[in-house]
C-alpha cells in the first residue's frame, strides 16, 4: 500500500510536530534558566515589585493633583499644641502630606510604611515619631515614584510637612549615602525634633536589588511642638 | 531575633504596666511609667540590655491612640511576670551573646510567643508570627507593632529591569531562532 504524495506531507508535518513544540520549550527553560541565574538577587523581592508595579488604590485628585483623603490644618503660626488636639494617626491612614518645591515633590504622608502605603505616597515607619513629637519622623518614598526627585535635593532646601494638626517646615542639613541595612544612618532614640527622608539609591550597581539608601537629614525650621 | 526578643519583651511589658482608664490623648502618669520602664537599661548576664528605641517608640505610639484600663492592667501584669520568668532562667546561659533566642528552647519561644498573644488580646490586638514577621494587629487592622525591617524597599535599580527585559527578548529571539534552525534542516 502506498501512500499518497498529500499523506505523506500530512505523516511528515505531524512526525516534525513534537520538534516543533519541545525546541521552543528545551530553549524556553534554558532561558528563563538564564533569566532566573541573573536576576536571582532580585527574585524575592518581586512581590514588593509588582506591588510598585500594580496597585488598586483608587485615585482622587484635588487641583494640585495631590491625594488628599484628610483635612490639612492651617497654618496659624503656633509654637506649640496640646497633645489632647493632636488626633493620632493610625496605621495606614492619610495623616499628611509632603512637599517639597525644590525637587517638584507633592505627595500624601501616611502613618506605616508598609507596601500598600508607598504605592500610595510616602509612608512614616511606625518605630518612628510623627512630626512635631520632638523625636525622630523617618518617610520612607519609593524613588520609582513620589520620591522620584529626591536625589535632586540639596542642604538649604526647604521640606514642607502638612498635617491634620500642624504645619510644619523643616530645612535640610545634609544627604548621605549608606546600605540599607546600616541602622546607624538614623537615630530612634534621639530627643530632638527631626525628619529623615529616604529612598532606593543606585550608586554603581549595574545589576540586582538596590541596597543603598539616599538618606535626607532635616531640622525643624517652624511648626508646632506637642506638649505632652 | 534579637527583634522578636526585643519585640515580644516590649509587648508583654507595654501592656502589663499598670494604666488606670485614661483619655487617648498622650500618656497618663501610669503610661509615662511605662515609657521610662522601657526605656532603662537592664542588666542580663554580662550586658545591659534594653528595649531598642524603635519598639519603644511603636509601644509608646499605640499608648497614644489606645485607652488601658485597670482591669485590663490587671489581666496583663501576670503574663508578664511570666514571661520574665521565662526570660530570666537564661540568665546565666547568655555567655555574652546579644540574642536571648539563640539560646532559649523551642518551646520556651513559643510560650513567649503565646504569652504575647494572650496580652495583645486583652487589648484587642492579634498577634502573629509566621517563622519571620511578628505583628500586632488591631480589630481594623492595623499593624501597631512589627518586627519588619525600618528601612524598606523603596525602588529598584533601571538597568536592572533593562537586563530582565533584554533577556526575555534573547529568549523570544533564541527560541523562534531554534525553531527556524529545525525547520530550515529538514526543508
Amino acid at each position: 500500500m502506498f501512500l499518497s504524495d498529500n499523506q505523506t506531507s500530512n505523516k511528515t508535518k505531524k512526525s516534525r510536530l513534537p520538534e516543533y513544540l519541545l525546541t521552543p520549550v528545551v530553549f524556553a527553560f534554558a532561558i528563563y534558566a538564564l533569566v532566573v541565574a541573573i536576576g536571582f538577587t532580585v527574585i524575592g523581592d518581586i512581590p514588593t515589585y509588582l506591588n510598585m508595579a500594580f496597585h488598586d488604590a483608587a485615585s482622587k485628585f484635588d487641583d494640585s493633583g495631590v491625594h488628599l483623603d484628610f483635612t490639612p490644618a492651617e497654618d496659624t503660626g503656633a509654637t506649640s499644641i496640646p497633645i489632647e488636639q493632636v488626633d493620632f494617626p493610625k496605621p495606614g491612614t492619610v495623616f499628611g502630606k509632603i512637599e517639597i518645591e525644590s525637587c517638584g515633590i507633592s505627595c500624601k504622608l501616611l502613618y506605616g510604611d508598609d507596601d500598600r502605603s508607598l504605592n500610595i505616597g510616602a509612608g512614616q515607619y511606625i518605630g518612628s515619631s510623627i512630626p512635631g513629637y520632638g523625636k525622630t519622623t523617618l518617610v520612607a518614598g519609593h524613588n520609582t515614584s513620589y520620591f522620584k526627585t529626591l536625589k535632586n535635593i540639596a542642604v538649604g532646601d526647604k521640606v514642607k510637612v502638612t498635617t491634620t494638626y500642624g504645619v510644619y517646615v523643616y530645612e535640610v542639613e545634609a544627604r548621605k549615602v549608606y546600605d540599607k541595612n546600616n541602622m546607624k544612618a538614623f537615630d530612634l532614640a534621639k530627643q530632638e525634633e527631626n525628619l529623615v527622608l529616604y529612598t532606593c539609591f543606585r550608586r554603581n550597581t549595574s545589576i540586582g536589588r538596590v541596597v543603598d539608601r539616599l538618606y535626607v537629614y532635616c531640622k525643624l525650621v517652624s511648626g508646632p511642638s506637642i506638649i505632652k | 531575633m534579637k527583634k522578636i526578643v526585643a519585640l515580644v519583651l516590649s509587648l508583654v511589658l507595654v501592656l502589663s504596666l499598670g494604666v488606670t482608664f485614661v483619655s487617648a490623648a498622650g500618656l497618663n502618669e501610669y503610661e509615662k511609667e511605662v515609657m521610662a520602664k522601657l526605656a532603662t537599661k537592664e542588666p542580663f548576664g554580662e550586658k545591659n540590655y534594653g528595649f531598642p528605641a524603635n519598639y519603644v517608640n511603636m509601644a509608646e505610639n499605640f499608648y497614644l491612640d489606645y485607652d488601658l484600663t485597670e482591669a485590663q492592667k490587671d489581666e496583663i501584669i501576670p503574663l508578664l511576670d511570666q514571661g520574665y520568668e521565662i526570660m530570666v532562667a537564661y540568665k546565666d546561659e547568655l555567655n555574652g551573646k546579644e540574642n536571648l533566642f539563640e539560646i532559649m528552647s523551642r518551646e520556651d519561644k513559643k510560650a513567649l510567643l503565646d504569652l504575647a498573644a494572650e496580652a495583645g488580646k486583652v487589648v484587642g490586638l492579634t498577634v502573629t508570627y509566621d517563622g519571620k514577621i511578628l505583628k500586632a494587629v488591631d480589630a481594623e487592622g492595623h499593624a501597631w507593632l512589627s518586627n519588619e525591617p525600618a528601612v524598606k524597599i523603596t525602588g529598584a535599580a533601571e538597568n536592572t529591569m533593562m537586563i530582565v527585559v533584554l533577556a526575555a527578548v534573547a529568549f523570544l529571539a533564541i527560541s523562534a531562532a531554534g525553531v527556524f534552525v529545525i525547520k530550515r534542516s529538514r526543508a
